[in-house]
């Protein structure tokens, strides 16, 4: 291993072995590979690019697009339509991905309303419609019977013999996958996996879900409909009866069993669902309960919580193989904030009702630039429904917010995140499948954009905003202390650390104005203090933090201006001194009965007893 | 004599037919959280049984009954054990995988056993055509109508007025969280399970009457209930009700009025329609946003 | 609390131990089932003369391939009688596709890598077929079949391919002689969506209306279980009488016929309500006005002497004749007219058998279906003489494969 490393070779280089394994694939017909193998390997191949593109739609974006089949069968009738014309097949080919990307993108509409099994059903009902449509058009496709007498692969105008064609069929896929790692090894991929986790993360982070689905859509189409083309020449007849239900079955299988939310599993799951079965027709009669029995062991043993466990840390491993490791868990004294915009918020005169309930009547506030901004209040005081409407998850019924004295889109969340406002969620909003770095590093998907093309073909212009991806997050990783946790998987951090990693990924996004909700809540005491540490850090460079807390001493502690709400009015504004004195707020905060104690000492008090 | 009626009282049935396996969809869905591809085949297991108790073995339907929900519960159980508890809930959809095996390991043991052919299945009380405000329907049709009623509202009763109905509600909601008061979620499981393979096997008789007993009916019954179940609301029974008192109907209209390749495309549209309506189906709960 | 998730544990593993074992144990089985098809010489000396055939023993066509396997096996068994195929006994390797195109032409492929087998059996559907033709073709092997699609008659397309299915048109012709016999003008016809059903609605819709008689075709999703809106909509038209399609359903069809109130209306089934035996699915009054056309070997009125010979091998080899004889009889005739013509030109050199196959040469084995297949030049899907193939019945149970009509 060590040797291995000396050349070169690490976690982050393993592509090269892919590669290589790639190279041996494509040579095979000529390393004494048969032709019976070579057409097997070729249906893996075929199966894995449809498989590929469903895990990218589903895996990563967590979109039920199961409907990869009619994708598939329209890329087959389109290329076997056009060389049954006398077309070439890189014409063909081109425009089967083409009218794939059209279906993915058509298919993407509904799903832009409906998630879940939903969108399952649509997929369904567009491969059972297939031999309808297919009847509609029974010149070019041969209708019900099938298209028959399709020529042999004519590529660039040179006929392929069958080795030929395997190698462009395996180029074909290995060319996908280098681009789908490149993609989802980029920030869109880990911008999937947080539409796939939380919609609202994805809004809160400035995230276009609509888009984001439309390109998951479009792009996971694209594969099957090559695999599509590239079938027509697998058996040079195509038919209604190839594109069956039991067919879309056994694409969704292959994806569960080599894992979803993989790149190379596309490949083990087609491997699995097309080898393996390929011996069960010698069980004569029992052939498809052994199938069938298959497919129970098979998705007993593959979607294993353990067994997916002990993948995901092999293959973290694998990947920070031989890389340097980050050093430890470091405090942060003094957090290196760079100077950020100075922005104000003004609210003014927020009204807002749940049915018949006003959680907001009229309430207005200002939170300044360099200063931090507490909102407190009793458990339904409408503390939180004031946060969600200023970062846009909720509109106003009255009033407006204003940023530098400019209206903010109220109910746009993405749009508000955009103009550079950034948020932290109650309950932390962890992807369960990222790293800790991947996961702060999204929050600067919208604010240092590279675009899909130049990430799955790693451009240059890709290279310099991961570079400054990874050193932005370092810096904030390191502000928030979890430096050391930069490659753990972010599902293993403690409640604490979930919380900084919120922070990390807010302040990740540059935007200035920060809204942290109930962000010390289950924090340590060393958590606490790096927590005050980077928001003082964060005030001093200029920054806008609006905090909602129910720990009314550290509120007290570092809170410049202090808004207490009751039931949904403001109840009374100052700096913390003046809120301890305050008679209404004890009252609101205590009961009547503590109304003329000191409020700090019996909360304090309070607080700690409990 | 009027015609629509036949075609209205068609479609009744075939609703009838959808919302008997949607009934097992929704048990499942609420206590396991996974979604059963298998149901469908274990109703057609069930009219195999019909044919093999009822017409091979001669014995009283009611005795039919009996065996069928034996069985049925007994292969509901094994589904449970092997196909569902290993792998629902754990977010890799690894029941996508396991029911479709569950489904097509009961087809292969039909195929086996009883070939492809239809096979007959006794008349449940008549088979005798009858008319009914204008429309002709068998007796035996009739009668699936009102049991898939009764079925139907008997399990959404259930849920709704007795403890462990009650449990397995709490369960979809929250399974932590029903663990936690003390709900033994996984009895309750094998005991929907369980209950969800009785019912399918006690009705083998009543729907045998009308679809006879053949091997290819699960796949497209899995598909239309499936349908029903996301137009109603998945997990709700009365949605199941209304979804497949409508879907029938409208299904049997479009061929009636149009012609049978209109009904797909049709049912899609109404399918389409739904969902961009009121993304949730019908009688569905719609999730909140948790911000 | 502790032991709980050491069972558990316990448990997971025992699971996974089990599987894998389980997953192993297949595989080997599989594998030794797969390898049990090598020798080709005998002890006669003179190398076996092998048919290879690919048949859904598994899947959707599970029990029509089962008819067609022991159809085959009934004809290798009679060359064989006769001292083999110009002295080479003939040797029939079955291999399960499981009702799937692709997997039976990789499964071929594989099988060429032993070298071609002589004869080839491609498959039991029509896809199937299709799918394996291309291959077969390209190697030149003489490819029999079962398939009815007109499209795989073309011997222009598939100049290899040998369908004793029989061709549409007799179908249509028959039919059409005996509606006009009972002077019926309008007709209503219903087939399955499909491959199979369409080909042959469009057929008789031509056939019929080419005779002068008004055509309502109709068709009904195939996996449906009642047909009560397509034969209202046939019946809103006023037929004088319904031809109708199925392989699985007839029964449906019969059903939702007296629920739409078209009792008095005379149902003429076509050849594919008879392969299998509906006579039990069927009450007293569905049946009442329908008459079934029936291959004449499946009428007892049949008493060919290759009816015969073809009964008793099938006997002799154990089978329960399962569906109308008529599938038996078809691959039997496939196979001996394909040894009638090596037999007369005394070669198995594939281009000098497909003349002798198209001019029906070679009368050493007598056929059960029709003296004539009626292959020619360009189309290689049986026409026969319809006047031998065919006639009309009642619904009537089957035994053994043939109907039992009352006298």
């Amino acid at each position: 291993m060590k040797v291995l490393n000396r050349v070169g070779l690490n976690g982050r280089r393993l592509w090269i072995v892919a590669l290589l394994a790639a190279g041996i694939l494509i040579l095979a017909p000529w390393l004494g590979a048969r032709p019976g193998d070579l057409r097997l390997w070729m249906l893996v191949a075929i199966l894995a690019l449809s498989v590929s593109g469903l895990n990218l739609a589903w895996g990563y974006g967590g979109e039920l697009a199961i409907g990869q089949l009619a994708v598939y069968a329209l890329g087959a009738y389109v290329t076997g339509f056009m060389v049954t014309q006398g077309y070439d097949l890189s014409i063909a080919l081109l425009v089967s991905a083409l009218a794939a990307a059209g279906l993915g993108l058509l298919t993407s509409l509904p799903a832009l309303r409906v998630s879940g099994w939903g969108v399952a059903m649509a997929s369904f009902f567009l491969i059972i419609m297939i031999p309808q449509i297919v009847k509609l058009f029974p010149e070019q496709t041969g209708g019900a019977v099938g298209l028959i007498g399709i020529p042999g692969p004519v590529l660039f105008g040179i006929e392929l013999n069958d080795n030929q064609f395997y190698v462009v069929v395996m180029v074909c896929m290995v060319l996908w996958l280098a681009l789908m790692r490149n993609l989802v090894t980029s920030r869109h991929g880990s911008a999937l996996r947080v539409m796939r986790e939380s919609p609202v993360l994805a809004s809160s982070l400035g995230l276009n879900v609509r888009r984001l689905k439309i390109t998951a859509y479009t792009l996971g189409a694209i594969p099957a409909g090559v695999a599509g083309s590239l079938f027509v020449f697998v058996d040079r007849f195509i038919a209604p009866d190839y594109f069956t239900f039991a067919a879309a079955i056994l694409i969704i299988a292959a994806a569960v069993l080599g894992g979803a939310e993989t790149v190379y599993g596309a490949v083990v799951g087609a491997a699995i669902i097309t080898v393996l079965p390929q011996q069960f027709g010698a069980f004569d009669h029992y052939a498809e309960i052994v199938f069938g029995g298959f497919l129970v062991i098979g998705g007993v043993l593959l979607t294993n919580t353990r067994l997916k466990n002990s993948v995901d840390a092999l293959k973290l491993r694998i990947r920070h193989w031989g890389t340097k490791p980050a050093g430890d868990r470091d405090v942060v004294e003094q957090a290196d904030v760079p100077d950020l915009p100075r922005r104000s918020i003004v609210v003014d005169s927020i009204s807002k009702s749940f049915g018949g309930n006003r959680a907001l009547n009229g309430v207005s506030l200002e939170a300044k630039p360099g200063e931090i901004t507490a909102l407190i209040g009793a458990n339904g005081s409408g503390k939180t429904t004031l946060l969600n409407i200023v970062s846009g998850f909720y509109r106003a019924d009255e009033g407006e917010i204003r940023l530098d004295g400019e209206p903010l889109p109220l109910g746009r969340a993405a749009k508000t995140a955009r103009k550079g406002v950034a948020r932290t969620f109650q309950t932390p909003i962890v992807p369960s499948s990222m790293t800790v770095e991947e996961a702060v590093e999204v929050g600067r998907y919208v604010h240092d954009y590279s675009g899909i093309l130049p990430s799955m073909l790693r451009l240059p212009a890709y290279r310099a905003v991961e570079r400054r991806g990874i050193s932005a997050a370092m810096t904030w990783l390191a502000a928030t202390g979890l430096r050391g946790q930069a490659r753990a998987l972010a599902r293993s951090l403690s409640l604490g650390d979930r919380r900084m990693l919120e922070v990390a990924r807010a302040l990740a996004t540059g935007s200035s104005v920060l809204l942290l909700d109930e962000v010390a809540s289950g924090l340590d005491p060393a958590d606490l203090e790096r927590l005050r540490t980077l928001l003082f850090a964060v005030r001093d460079a200029g920054g806008t933090v609006i905090l909602v807390e129910h720990n009314f001493r550290l509120v007290c502690d570092i809170a410049d201006s202090i808004y207490v709400l009751e039931r949904g009015e403001l109840i009374a504004h100052g700096d913390p001194a003046m809120i301890q004195q305050d008679k209404a707020v004890a009252r609101s905060y205590l009961g009547e009965e503590f109304s003329h104690a000191d409020l700090a000492t019996t909360v304090s008090a309070f607080e700690e007893s409990s | 004599m009027t015609i629509v009626e036949t075609a209205l009282l068609t479609g009744l049935v075939l609703g009838s037919i959808y919302i008997l396996v949607g009934v097992g969809y929704n048990i499942v869905l609420i206590t396991s959280g996974a979604f059963n591809f298998a149901q469908a085949a274990k109703v057609m297991l069930a009219t195999f049984l019909a044919y093999q108790f009822g017409v091979v073995a001669e014995l009283p339907t009611p005795l039919v009954m009996v065996f069928g929900a034996l069985i049925g519960a007994a292969v509901g159980l094994a589904t449970e054990l092997v196909a569902i508890r290993p792998v629902a809930g754990k977010g890799l959809h690894g029941e996508l995988v396991t029911t479709v095996g569950v489904s097509t390991i009961i087809t292969g043991i039909v195929v086996t056993i009883w070939g492809t052919n239809v096979r007959p299945v006794n008349a449940f009380v008549s088979a005798e055509v009858i008319t009914v405000l204008g429309g002709r329907i068998t007796v035996d049709a009739l009668i699936l109508v009102i049991v898939a009623v009764v079925v139907c509202a008997s399990v959404w009763a259930w849920s709704r007025f007795t403890l462990s109905g009650l449990a397995a509600l709490a369960i979809s909601e929250d399974r932590v969280a029903a663990t936690l008061r003390g709900i033994n979620v996984n009895r309750l499981s094998i005991l929907a399970m369980a209950g969800a393979g009785a019912i399918a096997g006690a009705i083998g008789p009543i729907v045998g009457t009308q679809t006879l007993a053949v091997s290819t009916i699960g796949a497209v019954v899995t598909l239309k209930a499936f349908l029903v179940l996301i137009v109603g609301g998945m997990g709700s029974f009365p949605g199941l009700l209304v979804g497949g008192l409508v879907i029938g109907p409208i299904e049997s209209l479009t061929v009636r009025y149009f012609g049978s390749e209109f009904s797909t495309p049709v049912l899609f549209a109404v399918l389409l329609i739904v969902l961009l309506v009121k993304p949730e189906g019908l009688f569905g709960q719609k999730i909140e946003r948790t911000v | 609390m502790k032991n709980k998730t050491n069972s558990r544990q316990i448990g997971w593993r025992r699971r996974l131990v089990t599987a894998i074992s389980f997953m192993a144990v297949m595989s080997v089985a599989a594998t030794g089932c797969a390898a049990t098809s090598a020798s080709s010489t005998n002890e006669s000396g003179k190398a076996d003369f092998v048919l290879y055939a690919s048949l859904g023993r598994s899947g959707a066509s599970a029990s029509f391939a089962s008819s067609i396997e022991a159809g085959i096996n009934a004809a290798v068994a009679t060359v064989n009688d006769q001292g083999g195929l110009l002295g080479r006994p003939m040797k029939l390797e079955v291999e399960n596709n499981e009702s799937v195109a692709t997997k039976a032409v990789s499964n071929l492929q594989n099988r060429l890598r032993n070298g071609a087998p002589d004869l080839v059996w491609a498959g039991s559907t029509s896809s199937e077929t299709l799918a394996m033709l291309s291959l077969t073709t390209r190697e030149k092997v003489i490819a029999l079949n079962n398939a009815s699609a007109p499209q795989i008659g073309e011997a222009s397309t598939f100049p290899y391919s040998f369908s004793a299915g029989v061709g549409n048109e007799a179908q249509a012709q028959f039919l059409l002689r005996n509606l006009k016999e009972k002077g019926h003008k309008t007709i209503g016809v219903l087939t399955a969506k499909g491959a199979f059903g369409e080909a042959l609605s469009s057929q008789y819709k031509k056939t019929f209306e080419g005779a002068g008689l008004t055509v309502i075709p109709e068709s009904y999703e195939p996996d449906a279980v009642e047909m009560d809106g397509p034969l209202a909509r046939i019946r809103d038209k006023g037929p004088d009488a319904v031809v109708f399609n199925d392989f699985v359903h007839p029964a449906y069809i019969l059903a939702s016929r007296v629920k739409a109130g078209m009792g008095n209306v005379p149902f003429y089934g076509d050849a594919s309500t008879t392969i299998n035996d509906m006579s039990k699915t069927v009450s007293a009054d569905q049946k009442e006005g329908v008459t079934l056309m029936s291959y004449k070997v499946q009428t007892t009125a049949a008493d060919r002497p290759a009816v015969k010979n073809l009964i008793q091998t099938l006997n002799k080899a154990n089978v329960s004749i399962s569906s109308g004889l008529y599938l038996y009889a078809l691959a039997y005739d496939t196979v001996l007219a394909y040894a009638n013509a090596v037999e007369a030109t005394k070669s198995t050199d594939v281009d000098k058998v497909r003349t002798a196959m198209e001019s029906g040469e070679g009368k050493k084995y007598a056929l059960a279906l029709t003296d004539n297949i009626g292959w020619t030049k360009d189309v290689h899907i049986g026409a026969g003489e319809d006047a031998e193939l065919f006639s009309l019945i009642p619904v009537s149970p089957m035994v053994a494969g043939q109907f039992q009509l009352q006298k």
